[in-house]
């Protein structure tokens, strides 16, 4: 065990780092929160505007004059009690944005990655193995093409043919207006079905990309020594294909999923905004329109240990699968 | 496939791992409020429903004070006492049946029927500790020196002496001054916001004197305004109470991030005329969300900016769609900064506004607004014939695009065309950056093609975008040569009054730094635009020489160009006839200039008039 | 002598590429791109006199590729557009994949605390999200005036980190490959090591992955742009796909098809292009892949 003890270690120095870096980045982000609102009380009350700042930061809870390092002291402190800190512009606490709007998020997300990381794994190792015919060429051309279009347009074609041409999937939201949240399977059913187009915006480029990379890992494995060694035992071409190649492909893949997965934590703001879909992405565009910077370093914190949780799980789950490495 | 199927276990693993521990730490730190919010029982007797789009903070929490206030349902939660209809200067009585204005001192009698959704009679205590509410919270409106409830429902407000004149239009109209706080609900905050308004009051009056204000005064209030503040921002009624009680004819029930639902509230005066008993809020996520709701019917009105050929395929696409356009009440302009010298010159302004066309910005930027084709007087351009005479008119400088006039200004004035370039008198080219806000999509393209059509005439002019979040700062702290700003704007009292204040004494000077103190040459001898405002504002009443003061300002404005307007905002308004419900308003009706600064404000007197009813 | 190892190069770099099917048709589409950017502007004029009159017209001899919403030639944009599309993207992207290689290599060759220490800065890099990260930079950065390599930098800053990671397990495991043992055993310097054995076997695995960052950098210089960091060009095709997007409206009218059409066409052809080349890169270089041809 000493490997995880090890590899947990770093990660805490990354982790401290990362975040330090970020809170750094985020309070030297020119801009002020109070800014907007003085404007508006210099201009409603006809008063000098530096008096305004002082009336608005007051009306915001901003104290301008606090320094940073108290501050960092503060979030550290509050970080590490799993307090992601305050947000001055919803006037409530991060973690309460975030137990709201993260589920759905998640939903999302792990769902598309799911299927997209399930079929271009399969996809590409089905083009590697049929390398050069035309299958292959079908494949990896298409791939190449959904690879190069912008998400957003993907996301405005979703919606525009399949929520208002066709009608076949609703407009907007996570769930019926009219539906309260229960588990019968009609909510459930109404859920998924909500979920149909964000899932389908943000699987379909994910798809490509991953059979892409997988297309070349796999062409790389069938080329090993052990592959060569297998076909020389006789061993069945689809035993091969499936025990051998692609096990080993997809193996590199799993760390990418794994950061691909904690950095979607900080939501699909085009995505979610296109679909009117609840979800974390929104505040995260907000947070940067209105320089809330206690719900930015929040949101990104939340992103930084999404990140370093997956890759710690994702070691674990290598060291299970992958017997080269070895649980010291 | 065995080993397959372990794969797929492990990819699982670590998918559903990770989204396990994020939801799981997301549960934890969900405690009750889910159980009063979103498992309210739920009486479904449907009548009418309307859908439409907005924006509100989420979590909802209910509380006006608090950030973001209640969003887009503002105007169906707190009436005002009147609507006032800017086409036909009308008044609506809403929440007052009748009022009185004196000198100093406005009665207003309240309208005896109406309550709130829970039941609770409207009187006018709850007036009263609005106003010392939004005076504690919000350190405004110092204008009401005192408010008075001499019996239920009669309220009196004395106005102090230094109120502007336009006040007692705020005063009836904004949503703010009736129904904010009502008693039953903020109960426990009665007494401290009337300490807290009134020492904030003797302080300002005080300051407005003059006069020394004790420090200790000072502390004092400092302390409670801050307990104070606090204790109201974390009052959020609509997760304490499981329930937001309104005077207005809607009360919002259940809020997620993308929806909201509101009810219509059963003891509103104007109940037994509602025939729309429901109004669904889809939040709006972007213009593209709302397009496809309109399109698709999933919404019954709404007012996004829409490109022209969008547009006309609309009636293709959609044929219950219809289309009108209202003024917004504001114009958008090029505005100089007068701290640069290369604008303190006033033939090179000038010659600039012989260069732009201002019709081809218009088409590229917005194609519906209003376009200035020849004057730059600070009328609104849908106002113009009401309060420009034709006399005035013959004495203002038309600057329609004429390139050739442009050139012979310039010249003149000792600029030179050098090879393809302008040089100023010193020898320097005439080139400057012109900034915009980049999140305002319309004003990039105006200013794309405004750049456009400078650069061609011979100028250098580069474009610089202002990034979100910053354009307060960048336009108040001066930093930049020409932008693309508001102009001219009349929100709140629709008056020249409005805009003018803002050319010379408001927004616009802050930013632009223009001399409105100096004196320029007019027909009406050596006049002050800054004094003539304040002039204006002392004869508001005194309708010709109201008039006489406008013309002044007009020729100033148009020969000494603070600005140059480019185009007159406008707002689009789609409204969906026939699928979910009808009886809207010809496009004629006065009724759709109530819609700049409050949209809803048409859609509620509509449905509480009885004009909006469902489709059978 | 000198003469000769050119010739050796071509043979054993150039002439194999213009063999293989997939490396050639790259090439030629990338050449084209190329010379679209470079000789593209002298010969085809800019006019970006909006017409609104004549917006939307559908392609013809005078416009090739048809007119927009304001009514501007697209063809000629799309050719000036290339400039700053090839400038500040290909910079970001040859960026990203320079420090994400040295680092990578680095980190795979070097053992000990200085490796743990850079596998530390990778994993910060990538920890943070990219985007997010960088548009806050650019406000940081928002009144220093940035040239092009500057911004290009900026962007490959939040680009670099996945590429590092990678490399730096490809160098690990092919570290303990029997040829770079090999080698080592010959006593060959650790330069040598580096660059003719290792550095080899991963170029085609860079040039995919340059190819990958086109996208990336594309999105965030045209996000760059709209925050004011970057100069605004109009006919950066990332702007012009904004435009047709939010400002036309482009998807939903028939009538403005083709405007999309034409800037998605040329991404794609770019990005296409790209990715042929580098897998053909990949057939040829990958010894043991040639061998299956």
């Amino acid at each position: 065990m000493n490997y995880f003890v090890n590899r947990l270690l770093y990660l805490l120095v990354v982790f401290v780092i990362a975040i330090s870096g970020v809170f750094v980045l985020v309070n030297n982000m020119p801009g002020d929160p109070a800014y907007g609102l003085a404007v508006y009380i210099a201009q409603q009350r006809n008063m000098q505007f530096e008096q305004a700042l002082e009336i608005a930061h007051k009306m915001m809870g901003i104290d301008p004059h606090e320094s940073v390092v108290t501050r960092y002291v503060k979030f550290m402190n509050n970080l590490l009690r799993g307090n992601f800190g305050y947000s001055t512009f919803y006037n409530t606490s991060v973690n309460e944005i975030i137990a709201r709007a993260l589920p759905w998020t998640l939903f999302v997300i792990s769902l598309a990655t799911f299927i997209s990381f399930s079929i271009g794994i399969y996809l590409g190792a089905f083009a590697a193995q049929k390398r050069g015919k035309t299958i292959d060429t079908l494949i990896s051309t298409l791939a190449s093409i959904i690879q190069a279009i912008p998400p957003f347009i993907l996301a405005v074609l979703i919606l525009f043919v399949f929520s208002v041409r066709f009608r076949l999937l609703p407009l907007g939201g996570a769930y019926p207006v009219d539906m309260e949240p229960s588990l019968s399977i009609s909510f459930i059913g109404k859920v998924l079905l909500h979920a149909v187009g964000p899932i389908l915006a943000v699987a379909i480029p994910q798809m490509a990309s991953w059979t892409l990379s997988m297309r070349g890992n796999t062409a790389q494995v069938m080329e090993e020594d052990f592959i060569r060694f297998a076909e020389m035992r006789g061993l069945a071409d689809s035993v091969i294909a499936s025990k051998y190649i692609r096990n080993n492909a997809m193996l590199p893949l799993v760390a990418s999923l794994a950061i691909g997965i904690g950095y979607m934590l900080g939501g699909q703001t085009l995505v979610e905004s296109i679909f009117n879909y609840p979800g974390i992405g929104f505040y995260f565009g907000k947070a940067i329109a209105v320089r809330d910077f206690g719900l930015l370093t929040g949101l990104f914190s939340l992103i930084v240990i999404g990140v370093i949780v997956a890759t710690f799980v994702a070691d674990f789950v290598y060291a299970l699968i992958d017997p080269r490495v070895k649980l010291k | 496939m065995n080993s397959v199927l372990k794969k797929f276990i492990a990819i699982f693993v670590i998918v559903f791992f990770t989204a396990g521990i994020f939801a799981g730490c997301g549960q934890q730190t969900k405690p009750s409020q889910e159980a009063t919010q979103e498992t309210k029982p739920q009486e479904t007797v449907k009548t009418g429903e309307i859908r439409l789009a907005t924006d509100w903070p989420f979590p909802f929490h209910g509380n006006p004070f608090g950030p973001g206030g209640v969003g887009g349902a503002w105007w169906f939660v707190y009436e005002p006492f009147a609507y006032y209809i800017p086409q036909t200067g009308e008044y609506i009585p809403r929440l007052a049946e009748s009022w009185k204005v004196e000198e100093n001192k406005v009665t207003v009698n309240l309208r005896k029927d109406a309550k709130f959704s829970d039941g609770e009679p409207f009187t006018s205590k709850d007036v009263v500790n609005t106003v010392n509410f939004i005076q504690a919270m919000w350190q405004w409106p110092y204008d009401i020196e005192s408010v008075e409830a001499p019996d239920d429902h009669t309220v009196v407000f004395n106005l102090s002496k230094t109120s502007s004149s336009s006040f007692v239009h705020t005063l009836l109209t904004d949503g703010a001054m009736a129904s904010l706080a009502p008693v039953h609900v903020y109960k426990d905050f009665v007494d401290q916001a009337k300490e807290v308004a009134d020492l904030g009051k003797k302080i300002f009056y005080l300051q407005t004197e003059g006069k020394p204000v004790p420090e200790d005064m000072k502390t004092e209030y400092e302390k409670k305004s801050d307990e104070f503040r606090k204790k109201v921002n974390d009052f959020a009624p609509f997760k304490t109470l499981g329930k937001l009680p309104v005077v207005g004819s809607f009360e919002p029930v259940k809020v997620t991030q993308s929806e909201m639902e509101m009810k219509a509230n059963k003891y509103h005066w104007a109940s037994s005329q509602m025939k729309i008993d429901r109004v669904i809020f889809k939040k709006w996520s972007s213009n593209e969300f709302v397009w496809a709701s309109l399109i698709s019917n999933e919404i019954d009105a709404a007012h996004p900016s829409m490109p022209k050929d969008v547009v006309e395929q609309l009636s293709t696409l959609n044929p219950k769609l219809h289309v009108l356009t209202v003024s917004d009440l504001s114009d958008i302009s090029l505005v100089f900064n007068f701290k640069k010298p290369l604008f303190k010159d006033l033939n090179l302004r000038k010659a600039i506004a012989h260069i732009l066309d201002r019709n081809k910005i218009r088409d590229v930027s917005v194609w519906q607004a209003n376009s200035y084709e020849n004057y730059a007087d600070g009328i609104l351009k849908s106002m113009e014939s009401k309060w420009i005479t034709q006399d005035t008119l013959q004495k203002l400088t038309k600057y329609n695009t004429d390139t050739a006039a442009a050139e012979e200004i310039l010249k003149n004035a000792g600029y030179k065309k050098v090879g393809d370039t302008w040089q100023q008198p010193n020898g320097q080219p005439v080139a400057f950056t012109l900034s915009v806000y980049g999140p305002h999509n319309d004003w990039v393209l105006a200013a794309r093609e405004v750049v456009q059509e400078l650069n061609s005439f011979g100028f250098k002019v580069e474009m610089k975008l202002i990034p979100e979040g910053m354009r307060d700062q960048v336009m108040r702290s001066g930093d930049y040569d020409a932008a693309i700003e508001f102009g001219s704007a009349w929100w709140g009292y629709p008056h020249p009054l409005t805009g003018y204040q803002r050319l010379y004494d408001g927004d616009v000077s802050a930013i632009t730094s223009f001399p409105a103190k100096d004196k320029y040459n007019t027909p009406w001898g050596e006049l002050s635009p800054y004094d003539l405002v304040l002039e204006l504002q002392k004869n508001l009443q005194d309708e010709n020489k109201a008039m006489e003061i406008i013309q002044q300002l007009a020729y100033i404005t148009n020969e000494y160009l603070p600005v140059i307007p480019l185009y007159e905002k406008v707002l689009p308004i789609y409204y969906n006839d026939g699928y979910r419900v009808t009886g809207w308003p010809s496009k004629e009706d006065p009724i759709w200039s109530l819609a700049p600064g409050g949209i809803e404000r048409v859609y509620d007197l509509l449905i509480t008039t009885g004009k909006l009813v469902p489709v059978k | 002598m000198r003469k000769e190892s050119l010739k050796n190069f071509y043979y054993d770099y150039i002439q194999p590429l213009l063999v293989n099917k997939k490396s050639l048709i790259g090439l030629i589409i990338l050449t084209f791109f190329i010379l679209m950017a470079t000789v593209g502007p002298l010969i085809v004029p800019l006019d970006m006199t909006s017409n609104f009159a004549e917006r939307y017209q559908k392609p013809s001899l005078k416009h090739p590729f048809g007119t927009d919403y304001f009514g501007v030639d697209i063809f000629q944009q799309i050719v000036h557009g290339s400039r700053s599309v090839i400038s500040l993207t290909m910079l970001a992207s040859f960026f990203a994949v320079l420090i994400g290689t040295v680092i990578g290599v680095a980190r795979g060759y070097l053992e000990g605390i200085v490796g743990r220490a850079i596998d530390a800065i990778i994993m910060v890099f990538l920890v943070i999200p990219s985007f997010p990260a960088l548009l806050i930079l650019a406000a940081v950065f928002m009144n220093y005036n940035l040239n092009v390599v500057e911004i290009a930098l900026l962007v490959a800053v939040w680009l670099w980190a996945p590429l590092a990671k990678q490399i730096s397990a490809q160098v690990l495991s092919l570290k303990s490959k029997e040829f770079v043992e090999a080698s080592k055993m010959l006593n060959m310097p650790l330069r040598y090591i580096l660059f003719s054995d290792i550095a080899k076997l991963l170029i085609p695995y860079i040039f995919i992955n340059f190819v990958m960052q086109i996208k990336g950098a594309m999105e965030f210089s045209v996000g760059l742009m709209f925050l004011g960091l970057a100069k605004f060009d109009p006919t950066h095709w990332g702007i012009m796909l904004n435009y047709a997007l939010y400002q036309a409206g482009a998807l939903y009218t028939a009538k403005g098809f083709h405007y999309i059409f034409f800037i998605i066409l040329n991404i794609v052809l770019l990005i296409y292009g790209g990715i042929l080349l580098s897998q053909g890169v990949e057939e040829v270089f990958n010894p043991r892949l040639r061998g299956n041809e």
